[in-house]
């Protein structure tokens, strides 16, 4: 095609010119692939942040109608404030659990890669959370743990279950630490789908020759795992980890929506919301922003050091 | 290689252009630059505002945007039926209605650009002193007060900004037949009593004696509602600022309120069982069949448990509304305060025929009245859901006006602080007090709360009042 359209646009044929032709010519192919998601990446992503950054310097409401530049003044309200990091307690929750999820995912992948019966279906089954609303996912567990009081609603499904077999019901969310437990499982239940597809797709990616090969060498389950799955898929299982502390320190969500951050399921996400939107304080959600983005970079440069040191 | 300098420098012009375009954008919106069609039409607006249908209204056209958070007014046809009223007195003016689920934050991402309607319901968040950079002046405030309650928050510079669609008393709904089968014959004086009432209600009966809709998190700010009425005091607010009052101290207002609050959410006995899981539009018919003896909400939302009682086949005079018993020398009080207020749009291509509509709106409409609203119109009739006031002899009065050299502050100490009294953050000391009360963890944390609170509210009342 390409060769086509130079040969007309150069009917003479010369060298230089036809290279320079096609030159042109692929640059205006790639810049105009490149434009529109370049501009979407622009007007939603980058210019946003750019504004945010700016923001964290400045004294301003939701409104934005008087602002002041205080230069470092909000980075020093939140380094000296204790309470704003008071809530990263809440994220070791997360991060506990999705360590646990990541396992469960690693673990129903490599069962799902092998041949079962039905593995299709059992991978729709579990996939299927992942594609829920949020809202929808926070009402069904919200019906889930209820604890009714048999005047204007009755017990929700856990608890019932738990009545059914003598147990006494339970306030699971109105207890402070259970509630976090309670939505960590919500979490884990959400977004293991995302995890287990993304294994399913890296052993699916490792050659089958080797597993064929390593049949035959009379290799059990636990070996093919440990020396064909686990060093096959590393990179994966470290995108996911990183991933992973990104979505426990940043957790959002779950918890506003279930909970409202009450009963100390506050995160520091729901924190800067609150600041810029019930407190006015938008100078000062950004700068948080701010520091949890760096945070995360942090975090993540650590992680991928520790990764590398162990090559 | 030169495909990534050219790319790189392509993106940096659009990154160039799009910054200087957001800002420019957000200049033109704070700046406005809209005088030269504001003086013009600002003649006709006023002697529109002056009396309600002027005789020049044939002249006013155009189409008119109406902002609003009454979304269930919208489907329910009511706001149709309103235009058909304005559009007696102006026939030329067309109303189109935008109503939002989730009016605060949507309302507040619109006025970041110049397009928020013609007329829209003020933002209770944007700072007072900020109402001349968004909002048509309707008149001075001498001339308006004289006609409606409530501008003194609404106003800058003695120009109003705002106009009230209607106004609420705070207090305390009941169920009347649960209060009667529990065997109370009188109505609480005082707090103790309060409580005693929810105990006889617990004992008596099988409705739960106070619900606490703890869920829906906005519902427990209607306590702050109570506040004033239970100081008794018109320039209460303005005392706490000038005389350095602590917020809780013995006796408080705050804490007497407050003090309610903690002793009835610490008793499992008188609230419902998982305060996690209630549910706000359940609690209606419950309450109208007798599931539920007691809730504090302010005066607007007797009309919504009305309907509902309606709904649910039950008898709607059940329904009755008291005053926060906190009496003061024998006597009970209870303050009004607006509800939503309506302001123009500056930016208004049809100021005259939005500013028609704000008035007529808040004068001659009606809504107010339908709604069961105290009408923000000086010396108009009480709505009927609050004859049991005249009956207990309530004195239901207007908080005083903000001195001027102290407008705005409460709101900066209040969101400086993140004391927020009327604040629904989760760490608001509200719900701290909740928890600590469905914990089981005492009057002492309750009283460490209100230290805390005192401690951060007077750190940032002394740094801003200096």
């Amino acid at each position: 095609m390409a060769k086509n359209k130079i040969a007309l646009s150069n009917p003479l044929g010369h060298t230089g010119k036809k290279l320079g032709g096609q030159y042109m010519n692929k640059m205006i192919t790639v810049i105009l692939f490149l434009l529109i998601p370049t501009l979407l990446l622009f007007i939603f992503t980058y210019i946003p942040a750019f504004n945010m950054f700016k923001y964290s310097f400045e004294e301003r409401d939701q409104f934005g109608a008087t602002v002041k530049f205080i230069g470092f003044e909000n980075y020093k309200t939140i380094f000296t404030t204790p309470e704003y990091f008071s809530t990263f307690k809440n994220s070791l929750y997360y991060l506990v659990g999705s360590f646990i999820q990541l396992a469960l995912a690693l673990f129903l992948a490599t069962i799902l890669c092998s041949k079962i019966r039905a593995s299709n279906f059992f991978k729709g089954v579990l996939f299927f959370p992942y594609m829920i609303n949020t809202v929808a996912v926070a009402v069904i567990f919200r019906r889930f743990f209820q604890r009714g009081d048999g005047i204007t609603n009755t017990d929700g499904t856990l608890n019932s279950i738990i009545t059914l077999f003598g147990g006494d019901p339970v306030k699971f969310l109105s207890t402070e630490g259970l509630v976090n437990v309670c939505l960590v499982f919500v979490s884990i239940w959400r977004y293991i789908g995302f995890d287990l597809v993304m294994f399913i797709g890296a052993i699916q990616s490792v050659s089958p020759d080797i597993y064929e090969a390593a049949e035959l060498d009379g290799a059990n389950r636990w070996q093919v795992f440990k020396y064909i799955i686990a060093p096959g898929i590393r990179p994966i299982i470290l995108l996911q980890m990183i991933l992973a502390v990104k979505g426990a320190i940043s957790v959002y969500e779950i918890p506003y929506i279930i909970t409202g951050g009450k009963f100390g399921s506050s995160t520091f996400v729901i924190q800067t919301t609150e600041t810029a939107f019930k407190f006015q304080k938008v100078g000062l959600a950004s700068a948080m922003a701010v520091v949890l983005t760096i945070i995360i970079i942090i975090v993540t440069i650590i992680q991928k050091l520790a990764f590398k040191e162990e090559k | 290689m030169q495909i990534k300098k050219t790319l790189a420098a392509m993106t940096a012009v659009l990154m160039a252009g799009s910054v200087f375009t957001a800002c420019s954008s957000g200049n033109e919106g704070t700046d406005g630059t809209t005088a030269a069609e504001g003086g013009a039409t600002a003649a006709a607006g006023e002697s529109a505002a002056d009396n309600g249908a002027a005789e020049n209204s044939g002249a006013i056209s155009g189409t008119i945007k109406v902002l609003h958070h009454r979304t269930d007014r919208d489907q329910d046809g009511t706001m149709a039926k309103l235009t058909e009223g304005f559009n007696a007195l102006y026939p030329d003016v067309k109303v189109e209605y935008q109503s939002f689920t989730n009016y605060t934050d949507d309302i507040a991402t619109l006025m970041q650009s110049d397009n928020y309607g013609d007329v829209l319901m003020t933002p209770q968040a944007l700072k007072q002193a900020d109402f001349p950079n968004f909002f048509e002046s309707f008149g001075t405030y001498d001339e308006l007060s004289q006609k409606y309650y409530w501008l003194e928050n609404y106003s800058v510079d003695g120009q109003v900004y705002a106009l009230p669609t209607g106004g609420t008393a705070s207090g305390i709904l009941y169920n009347k037949k649960v209060w009667a089968d529990a065997g109370i014959t009188e109505l609480p004086k005082t707090t103790d009593e309060f409580i005693e009432c929810l105990k006889k209600i617990e004992a008596n009966t099988d409705a739960i004696p106070y619900y606490t809709n703890y869920a829906a998190g906005w519902t427990i700010c209607q306590w702050q509602s109570l506040v004033v009425g239970a100081s008794g005091d018109p320039d209460y607010n303005t005392k706490l600022l000038t005389d350095k009052l602590d917020l809780f101290s013995a006796g408080s207002p705050y804490d007497a309120v407050y003090g309610t609050l903690f002793k009835i959410y610490a008793d499992p006995t008188l609230h419902e069982e998982d305060p996690s899981t209630t549910d706000w539009e359940g609690c209606k018919p419950a309450f109208a069949q007798g599931k539920i003896g007691t809730m504090v909400l302010g005066s607007w939302a007797i009309s919504q448990f009305q309907e509902a009682a309606v709904n649910a086949g039950c008898d709607v005079a059940d329904i009755g509304y008291m005053p926060f018993p906190n009496s003061i020398d024998g006597k009970i009080y209870s303050v009004s305060s607006n509800d939503y207020m309506m302001s123009v749009n500056k930016n208004s291509s049809n100021l005259d025929a939005a500013k028609a509509y704000a008035v007529w709106f808040c004068t001659d409409s009606g809504f107010a009245q339908n709604e069961g609203e105290i009408s923000g119109l000086k010396g108009a009739p009480m709505p009927e859901t609050l004859s049991s006031f005249d009956e207990l002899g309530v004195e239901l009065f207007v908080e005083n006006p903000t001195p001027e050299e102290l407008i705005g502050k409460y709101d900066e100490i209040a969101k400086a602080s993140e004391v927020d009294p009327w604040g629904d953050a989760s760490t608001n000391f509200k719900f701290r007090m909740a928890e600590a009360a469905f914990k089981g963890e005492g009057e002492d944390s309750y009283k460490a709360i209100c230290d805390d609170v005192n401690k951060s509210w007077a750190e940032s009342r002394d740094s801003i009042l200096g």
